[in-house]
């Protein structure tokens, strides 16, 4: 038993001596960093609109095909011309090319929305949502978007 | 003398008769007749002679009577004339009198001749009625077929296009056979369309124009490298990003006679071909009223000198109204309607009218079921390429075929059909259409059909079927079969092809190997893009030319282990209760039902595996555990899930249903495994894409569409277990041929393996096969042993994008006791990890204590936390 108490109070103060300096060692050095570098002002999250444009762009991973640029460009002018048969048919091409972007989903779902078909955009936002990690700024666009599409 | 006075009640005839007769007793010429019939019918000769023999009584009486006085005054009678009367009744009596002798003239037999005329005219007018009856007649019956819509145009039914663009995921072989089946024909360099050259990946192609659903494409010529399986670079003439190639033609929703064509103008037809037609056809086509004579003879006269029929003597006209209206019976009957009907066509019609509609009746050959007719259509049929493209030879050949399509088959007679093509570039030549340097290079060239591959003009009737199908939810039969509609789907010829050539090669290798009589096994897959729902591919029977039942889409057959799936994807939408590591009891199981019967299921091996992970119970396909499972989550809620994954079937909530006892189509199946496969997206599976009108207006789009979805977390978890079904359980043949494509699936047996099943997908493809007989007879097929073979040869070929999944947020990775199914709240050491929801963590426990964390887990553990 004493063999057994004495092992638990070492593995414990091991534990606990390891943590100890790993957050001393962090908070010295926050408190020099704080000591030297000025105040930072308090960061506000601008609300981004949610349209077509934001949609597009704000997605930052490249495009693996220079095709889909291309026809990201002729959706959005059909699109612009308020063409929704033609815009899908141009975004559903993408898909075909690559079923895995968050933002040809949410450009659909978006024109879904346009048309004021709430339950088809909700899901394809939902869709694009689904490749998404939570903190990325494009899921907080699309959580908009689908507030706005209820 | 005699009773020569009229007497009351007499007749005239009588009279008369009686007066002639008086007269002949006492003055008879010899041979004057004496025979007069009364009105009576009586010959009135018995009274002359009864008067005549009074008289000679009288005479021949010793005793001489004495005339009475009144005799005697009366006047004498006149031999031939009636006495006269001055009495009404008198006059009666002669005008009744006069009436019987023209009655009597009347029948006086008339002369042969004048009978003859008589008929003549009666035949003459009678036919003259008939002849206007019939002509008006054939007038309704030749107008009313030529006015407005004269053909049922079929619909044209196109697979996808192939779009070509850098980066793009292509197999060289799949770029060859698209070229090879839309008739291009390989070259050195292309310098027309139609043509292409390929030397070490690289292509140049030169495309055709085509009229898409969003437009026209020009033709185009453009180079691409291919290499690693994608194409690497891409340029093209019109400078565009994305070319797509004109889709294949893969069949046609056609009329009950078959007949098919392709509707062109006389614009739309070469000159040499127009007047090519009139020289060797019809020379007088433009002077004669529809038959002419001078035709016949001429027909006549080139027969006699080349010994053989070279020529017919039928206009175009008549050889349009016999294709469009008669039947081919070589009857004068038959000719002579032809010939009234051709007068009367072209009475009501012009010449140029008449001749363009010829253009696109006259039949040319036979494709299978199909019909060949016009030359707009056959052109493509034997040449790959519109009318405008034809040269003066491939023209001639088209002409020359007209006199006998089945004699002068290019494909099958090549002597006969060149010897024929050559005689019209005779004729042309003589009639000064072509001149002697293109008669000389015409003569020369060979025949240039293309060459029958076994892949050309080839339908997918399985397909077709599923198009069909769909289509009448919008559009009448009549409107399919008549209005020459485009309809543009999603069949991927690469994937069709393939899938049937493997579906029956592999079917053949297992009648082989199990010893069965060939033609044992029947089997059936349908494809579909992992993503959008597409179908990419339908194989309805081993023989896949044959249009017969297609049990693709209409063979329910039990399914077995393929609804395992389900009923974990049930259990795991209870997080809190299941995941993947819980252990289930895989012992004995014994359920009473209604009917009083005790159901003991068993597992394939006839064992119970005593306490087993549920990924595993599913990898493994342990009968005992999943219908302990089943059981506890609830038969209904299992049915709900088969409904969410969008089965639309009516399946009875009975306990059996656990191990698949619901039979349904390979078509149904794709259909739940679809929306497992895109990650709990429930979309209805399409096989159309667009449909336009015959001019390219567009009259409906299918867009990718949503309907719901499941669980994103549970969905995910599932094919994280279908996963490791095909890596370490009953799947594993497939993953071991294919291993860089990290698969998904499940098998399926069902009772006395009468039912061999395999459901997967990869990153970019979802396929189902059943493997069977038709009997319903017992088979030596498991999922494993059949179906799983003959999907892995097909996924070999087709599929191209690995499995990659895609957690969910609500997942996370942690470390659990596989013994215990214990879950722990973060990771421990080397104790395996597995993907959970987060809402299963509620029961987590923290890492046990013999499982020492050291620093590095203590910093990863506290960074996970802050």
């Amino acid at each position: 038993m004493r063999n057994g108490l004495v092992s638990m109070v070492g593995y414990q103060g091991k534990k606990l001596s390891s943590t100890l300096v790993l957050l001393g060692t962090i908070l010295g050095l926050t408190g020099c960093f704080q000591q030297t570098a000025k105040p930072l002002a308090p960061v506000q999250e601008e609300a981004i609109p949610v349209d077509w444009e934001t949609l597009a762009d704000t997605y930052d991973t490249p495009m693996p095909f220079p095709v889909l640029e291309k026809l990201k460009s002729k959706a959005q002018m059909a699109y612009q011309d308020g063409d929704y048969q033609a815009t899908h048919l141009l975004l559903d091409q993408m898909f075909r090319v690559d079923s895995q972007r968050p933002d040809v989903m949410a450009l659909k779902g978006w024109v879904y929305c346009q048309q004021a078909e709430y339950d088809e955009a909700q899901l394809w936002l939902q869709r694009a949502r689904g490749y998404l990690h939570a903190e990325d700024k494009y899921d907080k666009l699309l959580k908009q978007a689908e507030v706005g599409c209820q | 003398m005699g009773s020569d006075s009229p007497k009351a009640g007499r007749s005239p005839r009588n009279t008369a008769s009686k007066k002639s007769s008086s007269r002949s007793g006492q003055q008879k010429k010899p041979g004057a007749s004496t025979r007069r019939k009364t009105l009576t019918g009586k010959s009135s000769t018995t009274k002359k002679t009864n008067a005549t023999k009074k008289t000679n009584t009288v005479k021949n009486g010793s005793s001489v009577k004495k005339t009475p006085a009144s005799e005697v005054i009366r006047a004498p009678v006149r031999r031939s004339t009636p006495a006269k009367s001055s009495t009404a009744s008198t006059r009666k009596k002669k005008a009744a009198s006069k009436r019987s002798t023209q009655a009597s003239r009347r029948h006086t037999r008339p002369s042969a001749f004048k009978r003859l005329l008589k008929w003549f005219g009666y035949f003459t007018v009678t036919g003259f009625v008939a002849l206007v009856i019939i002509l008006i007649y054939l007038d309704a019956r030749v107008t009313q077929t030529f006015e407005g819509k004269r053909w049922a145009i079929p619909a044209k039914v196109y697979a996808r296009p192939l779009e070509l663009f850098e980066g793009r995921p292509l197999k060289s072989q799949a770029l060859v056979q698209e070229l090879k089946q839309l008739g291009y024909e390989a070259v050195s360099y292309p310098k027309r369309p139609g043509q292409y050259s390929a030397y070490k990946g690289k292509f140049h192609i030169y495309s055709r124009p085509f009229l898409f659903w969003d437009g026209l494409q020009n033709e185009q010529l453009m180079t691409l490298q291919l290499g690693g399986n994608r194409i690497q670079s891409l340029s093209s003439s019109n400078e565009q990003d994305m070319v797509r190639l004109e889709p294949i033609r893969v069949g046609g929703i056609y009329p009950n006679h078959n007949e098919d064509r392709e509707l062109i103008s006389l614009d739309d037809a070469p000159e040499l071909l127009l007047k090519g037609l009139i020289a060797v056809e019809d020379r007088q086509f433009y002077e004669h009223w529809g038959i002419s004579v001078r035709g016949i003879a001429r027909a006549m006269l080139a027969n006699v000198k080349a010994g053989g029929l070279v020529q017919g003597g039928s206009t175009l006209t008549q050889q349009l109204v016999k294709n469009m209206y008669l039947n081919h019976e070589r009857t004068l009957s038959r000719k002579a309607v032809e010939a009234l009907m051709a007068v009367l066509l072209e009475v009501n019609y012009p010449k140029e009218s008449i001749l363009e509609t010829y253009m696109n009746e006259i039949y040319l050959g036979q494709s299978g079921r199909r019909a060949i007719h016009g030359f707009g259509l056959g052109s493509q049929f034997y040449f790959q390429r519109n009318l405008p493209y034809l040269q003066t030879h491939e023209i001639a050949l088209l002409v020359g075929i007209i006199k006998g399509p089945s004699y002068y088959n290019p494909h099958r007679f090549p002597e006969r059909a060149k010897k024929r093509r050559d005689q019209v570039l005779d004729i042309w030549q003589e009639a000064g259409l072509i001149d002697q340097a293109q008669w000389l290079k015409a003569k020369s060239a060979a025949l240039g059909v293309t060459k029958k591959a076994p892949y050309l003009n080839v339908e997918y009737p399985a397909y077709l079927d599923l198009v069909k199908r769909q289509l009448k939810a919008d559009y009448r039969e009549a409107d399919l079969t008549s209005e020459g509609l485009r309809i543009f789907t999603s069949l991927d010829p690469f994937t069709q092809r393939q899938a049937e050539e493997q579906l029956s090669k592999e079917v053949k290798r297992l009648e082989s190997r199990y010893k069965q009589k060939p033609g044992t096994f029947e089997s059936a897959s349908v494809i579909t893009d992992a993503f959008s729902g597409d179908v990419l591919a339908v194989v309805g029977s081993r023989s896949p030319r044959f249009f017969g039942f297609n049990r693709a889409l209409d063979a329910r057959r039990p399914i077995g282990s393929l609804v395992k799936p389900v009923v974990f994807l049930t259990a795991l939408s209870q997080p809190e209760r299941y995941h993947l590591g819980s252990i289930l009891e895989d012992e004995r199981y014994e359920h009473l039902g209604k009917n009083g019967k005790l159901w003991v299921p068993q597992n394939y091996d006839r064992r119970s595996h005593g306490r087993v992970s549920l990924q595993d119970v599913l990898a493994h396909s342990y009968n005992q555990a999943t219908v302990r499972l089943g059981m506890e989550i609830g038969v209904k809620n299992v049915v709900n899930t088969l409904n969410e994954l969008g089965l639309v079937r009516e399946v009875a909530p009975f306990p059996a249903v656990l191990l698949g006892a619901v039979s349904l189509t390979p078509y149904e199946v794709a259909s739940l495994y679809q929306t497992i496969a895109s990650g709990g997206y429930l979309m209805p599976l399409r096989a159309i894409r667009a449909v336009t009108t015959a001019d390219g207006a567009e009259l409906n789009r299918y867009g990718i569409k949503l309907n719901s979805a499941l669980d994103r977390g549970s969905v995910y978890l599932i094919q994280r277990a279908m996963q490791r079904t095909v890596e370490q359980g009953s799947g594993r043949f497939a993953h071991q041929q294919l291993p860089q494509l990290k698969l998904a699936g499940k098998t399926g047996t069902t009772n006395d393996q009468r039912d061999s099943w395999f459901a997967g997908f990869s990153g970019d493809k979802v396929a189902v096969v059943w493997v069977g007989r038709d009997d319903n007879g017992v088979t030596p097929l498991t999922g494993s042993s059949g179906a799983l073979k003959i999907w892995t040869s097909v996924m070999r070929e087709i599929a191209v994008a690995p499995l990659m999944l895609n957690a969910p947020r609500d997942i996370e990775s942690v470390a659990y006791d596989p013994e215990a199914g214990t879950l722990y709240d973060s990771q421990c050491g080397d104790l395996p990890t597995l993907p959970v929801r987060k809402d299963s963590l509620v029961a987590a426990e923290p890492c046990p204590d013999n499982r020492e964390s050291d620093w590095a887990d203590n910093i990863r553990s506290w960074f996970s936390d802050f």
